[in-house]
């Protein structure tokens, strides 16, 4: 079943599950980098935006996407969230 | 002078065209070295390459996701490689280089810097319109096409194919009347895509199979005439055999119950003398297997695609009149080999009308060369 909203926590579970990693649930929060911080790789990234998309059902359109939008798990949160709405995601940088 | 050719071993597409051109540049006297892009890469992230080809064989959404997010493959990149590489090229005076994958641009544009001087670079597209590694480097480097020759193996945009990959032994192109009613049937070298769901309904349309198994699939039916092949599993392309060199993949028959004995040729894939005398290719639109295509008359029935540049392949070999999708295959043509017969006679009529791009690059490093002779001599 399709989700509406998603929350820092439940990106962090994504993130724990992908990893099979259950420190990242202690050791991730809302400020998190989802590159460097979680650590996740090419692989783990793409099986990552699989379940985004799939739970939330959006589809990112990477040569719009700004990669900055992973440089914290409550902005990432902000730019499903909105696409879900359908409202126009600001660029990360000017 | 050494050509260099830069393969890379993100897939078969652009790595069995490379050693192709080298043994067609072999065969017009021209000294080349093959160099495939995971040997500058650090050992973990050559790993990760090797791990993400078995999940892209497990789950073609995995595959097709990793075309869509962008990847900078600089931070894959060994330095230290790079510059002992650099240094050998530098001290072999090297200016000839033949470049199948965008990864390498960041080290030619390396190399130019360090040496100060134009690099003679064809850069060689094995899609029809730029795939991910391609895309990737130009939004980071402009204009390539200013300093770089662009060679559009399949045409671009309103350009028309002016050459093709030539395979020894593949000329003359076996007659089609001679032919058996077989299809070789295959998910291009990482076994990719939907060719697993089709097998049955093949078999119904009256067509015996050829079947590429990857790495440690099992071989299925083989009691109507299915034959089951394989590439050695514990091959990569970023190994060189003993005298140092890189290899076509060692490939053999796979028939149950017997021990698997993988061989090489010298000059081609072995693949290709299974193309050459089937009916057609049932495959993704990958950019060696188009090569493949023409270099044998073979047509192509195409399956999903992988990303956006082999969606544009099949629809330019479909407009050129070399393939057909396999869905208007079936509901157009029934899955019968009349139409097949005649887009094989395309392929062998354009054929006819191009030269392969080994003698085309040859008669240009000729007159480079004599030109960098002048040079020297003034």
């Amino acid at each position: 079943m399709k989700q509406s909203g998603v929350s820092a926590q439940q990106i962090i579970q994504m993130i724990s599950d992908v990893k099979e990693d259950p420190a990242c649930l202690t050791k991730l929060g809302p400020e998190s980098d989802i590159i460097h911080d979680a650590g996740l790789d090419s692989l783990q990234l793409i099986h990552f935006i699989l379940r985004i998309e799939d739970e939330y059902d959006v589809e990112i359109d990477f040569e719009e996407f700004d990669m900055d939008h992973l440089g914290s798990i409550s902005g990432f949160c902000d730019f499903v969230n909105q696409a879900q709405t359908g409202d126009k995601i600001q660029p990360m940088e000017a | 002078m050494t050509v260099t050719i830069l393969c890379s071993g993100f897939g078969l597409g652009f790595y069995t065209p490379g050693l192709l051109v080298k043994a067609g540049l072999g065969r017009q006297g021209i000294p080349t070295e093959v160099l495939v892009f995971e040997n500058v890469m650090g050992d973990a992230q050559r790993g990760r390459v090797d791990h993400s080809r078995r999940a892209y064989h497990d789950d073609f959404s995995v595959a097709l996701m990793s075309q869509r997010i962008p990847q900078d493959i600089r931070k894959s990149i060994d330095p230290e490689q790079v510059s002992r590489l650099l240094q050998q090229w530098q001290a072999e005076g090297r200016r000839h280089f033949i470049c199948l994958s965008g990864h390498w641009i960041y080290v030619l544009e390396l190399y130019r810097e360090q040496i100060g001087e134009a690099l003679d670079v064809d850069l060689l597209y094995l899609d029809a319109i730029d795939s991910p590694s391609w895309k990737n480097v130009k939004r980071r480097i402009d204009k390539l096409e200013e300093r770089y020759n662009e060679v559009w193996l399949f045409g671009h945009d309103e350009q028309p194919m002016n050459t093709y990959i030539d395979i020894a032994g593949s000329d003359p192109v076996q007659p089609y009347a001679e032919r058996e009613k077989r299809l070789l049937v295959h998910g291009g070298g990482w076994g990719m895509g939907t060719y697993r769901e089709h097998l049955d309904h093949l078999h119904n349309a009256g067509f015996a199979l050829d079947i590429v198994l990857y790495e440690g699939d099992a071989p299925g039916d083989t009691e109507q005439g299915q034959r089951y092949y394989r590439m050695d599993p514990e091959w990569r392309t970023w190994q060189h055999n003993s005298e140092g060199r890189h290899t076509f993949p060692p490939f053999a028959e796979v028939i149950p119950g017997e021990p698997e004995q993988y061989q090489l040729h010298a000059d081609y894939h072995m693949l290709c003398e299974i193309e050459r005398r089937v009916k057609a290719i049932v495959s993704k639109p990958g950019g060696g297997t188009l090569a493949d295509s023409f270099a044998s008359g073979t047509p192509i029935i195409f399956l999903d695609p992988f990303g956006e540049h082999e969606q544009r392949n099949a629809e330019r070999w479909e407009q050129y009149g070399y393939g057909i999708t396999y869905d208007r295959w079936m509901s157009e043509y029934g899955g019968g080999t009349d139409i097949l017969e005649q887009l094989h006679h395309n392929l062998l009529t354009a054929r006819q009308q191009l030269s392969p791009y080994p003698e085309q690059y040859a008669a240009r490093y000729k007159q480079s060369i004599q030109q960098l002779a002048g040079e020297a001599g003034q």
